[in-house]
C-alpha cells in the first residue's frame, strides 16, 4: 500500500515535471500571462486610479468584487471558528459553580 | 543545459513541494500532519503563481513616477495580477487552517486522539 | 501557552519594544498601502501579529481582559461594514456598486493638504475595512483555539 502510493505520488512529479516543458520559460517577458492583461492594468492604473501601487489598485479597484467575497470569506471563517469551539465550551459550565 | 535548468526550475520546484503536501494529506494518518500537508500544498501553489509573474529585468509593481508625469511602461514591471490573486489566497489558506485547526480541538474533545484509524476504530465500537 | 512566563527582559521587551512599534508599523502599512507595498491585508496580518505578541508573552488571561472575545466579534463585523459602506456610498452618489468615482474628496484634500482623487479614497475605506476583519479574526481564532486548551 505503501509502496503502491509512492509509485503514484513519483509518477505525478513526472508528470508534473513532463507538462512544465510546455510552460513558458522563467521571466520571460513574452509569455502570454504578461502579455495579455498585465499592460492593459497598469495604463488603467495609471490614467484612471492614480496611485503607485499597481497591486492595491487592482486589489481594491479593478477587482473589488473578489476582495468584497474574500473579505466575507474571512469573517465566515472567524465565525465558524466561534461556533464550533465556543458552544462545546459552554457545555461542562452549565453544571459547573456558576 | 544550465539556462534549461535555470528556466525550469520553478516549476520543478513546485512539482516537488506539490507531492511533498499531498503525500502529507493522504499519507499520514495524523489530522494534524494533514493540515500541514494541506498548507504545504497551498505554498506550492503560491509559489508556482508568483513564480510565473517574474519579468526579465523587471522590478516590483509600484509606479513611482506616476505623479511626475511620466509614463509607466508595462514591461518595467512585474505582472501584478498574479500578486493580487495570492494574496488573497493566503488569506483564505490562513482562514482554512484556522478552521481546520477549530475542527481538530473538537475532534480531539470527542474522541481524545487525532490519529485516523484509532478514530475510525473509536467510531465502529 | 496560556500561562505567564515571568522574565522580566520578555516582559520589558515585548511591552515597550516590540509591540508598539509593529502596531505602529502596521498602521503605516495600512495609511501607505497605494503609495508603496502594504495594504489592508499585511497591515491586518502585522497588527494581528502584535496582538498575538501580547498573548504569548504576557499570558492569554492578561490579553483577553483587554480586548474580549465579542469586541472582536464586533469588530470583524465594523470591518465588513466598513466594506460596504465603501460600496454603497457611490451606489447612493448614483454610480455602479463600488465604483468610487463619485465619492467626495475637496474637503479631505483641502483638511490634509493632498491631491487624492476619489478611486485612491475609496481604495483606502475599503483598505480599513479589510484591515479591521483580517486583524481581528486572526486574533479571535488564535483566541479561541488557545483558550480552548485549557480544559
Amino acid at each position: 500500500m505503501k509502496l503502491l502510493m509512492l509509485t503514484f505520488l513519483a509518477g505525478l512529479v513526472a508528470l508534473l515535471v513532463w507538462a512544465s516543458a510546455d510552460l513558458p520559460d522563467r521571466a520571460d517577458p513574452h509569455a502570454p500571462a504578461n502579455r495579455h492583461l498585465s499592460p492593459e492594468l497598469t495604463e488603467m492604473t495609471e490614467s484612471e486610479v492614480v496611485i503607485p501601487n499597481l497591486v492595491s489598485a487592482i486589489l481594491a479597484d479593478f477587482r473589488s468584487y473578489d476582495t468584497l467575497g474574500e473579505t466575507f470569506v474571512i469573517f465566515t471563517a472567524g465565525l465558524a471558528v466561534v461556533l464550533v469551539l465556543q458552544r462545546s465550551r459552554r457545555v461542562p459550565e452549565e453544571d459547573g459553580d456558576e | 543545459m544550465i539556462d534549461e535548468v535555470a528556466a525550469r526550475f520553478p516549476y520543478w520546484a513546485t512539482a516537488v513541494l506539490l507531492v511533498v503536501g499531498l503525500y502529507g494529506m493522504i499519507g499520514k494518518r495524523s489530522l494534524v500532519k494533514q493540515v500541514i500537508g494541506l498548507s504545504i500544498f497551498q505554498s506550492a501553489i503560491i509559489l508556482f503563481f508568483i513564480s510565473g509573474s517574474l519579468l526579465e529585468g523587471a522590478t516590483l509593481p509600484i509606479l513611482y513616477g506616476v505623479h511626475g508625469g511620466e509614463h509607466a511602461d508595462p514591461d518595467d514591471f512585474v505582472n501584478p495580477l498574479p500578486h493580487v490573486l495570492m494574496l488573497t489566497a493566503i488569506v483564505v489558506g490562513v482562514a482554512i487552517t484556522g478552521v481546520a485547526l477549530s475542527f481538530l480541538v473538537s475532534i480531539y474533545r470527542e474522541f481524545g486522539t487525532l490519529d485516523e484509524r484509532e478514530m475510525l476504530d473509536e467510531m465502529r465500537k | 501557552m496560556n500561562d505567564r512566563y515571568d522574565s522580566v527582559i520578555l516582559h520589558f521587551v515585548a511591552r515597550v519594544v516590540m509591540i508598539p512599534l509593529i502596531v505602529v508599523f502596521g498602521i503605516y502599512v495600512l495609511l501607505h498601502g497605494e503609495l508603496s507595498p502594504g495594504g489592508g491585508f499585511q497591515a491586518g496580518a502585522i497588527v494581528a501579529a502584535a496582538l498575538l505578541l501580547v498573548r504569548l508573552a504576557l499570558g492569554n488571561r492578561q490579553a483577553a481582559l483587554q480586548i474580549p472575545q465579542g469586541l472582536l466579534i464586533w469588530l470583524a463585523c465594523i470591518g465588513l461594514g466598513i466594506y460596504m459602506f465603501g460600496g454603497i456610498l457611490p451606489l447612493i452618489l448614483g454610480a455602479n456598486f463600488l465604483d468610487y468615482a463619485p465619492i467626495p474628496v475637496e474637503w479631505y484634500n483641502k483638511f490634509a493638504g493632498e491631491d487624492r482623487t476619489p478611486r485612491a479614497m475609496g481604495i483606502l475605506i475599503i483598505e480599513v475595512g479589510v484591515f479591521l476583519g483580517v486583524a481581528s479574526v486572526l486574533v479571535l481564532i488564535y483566541d479561541l483555539i488557545a483558550g480552548s486548551s485549557r480544559q
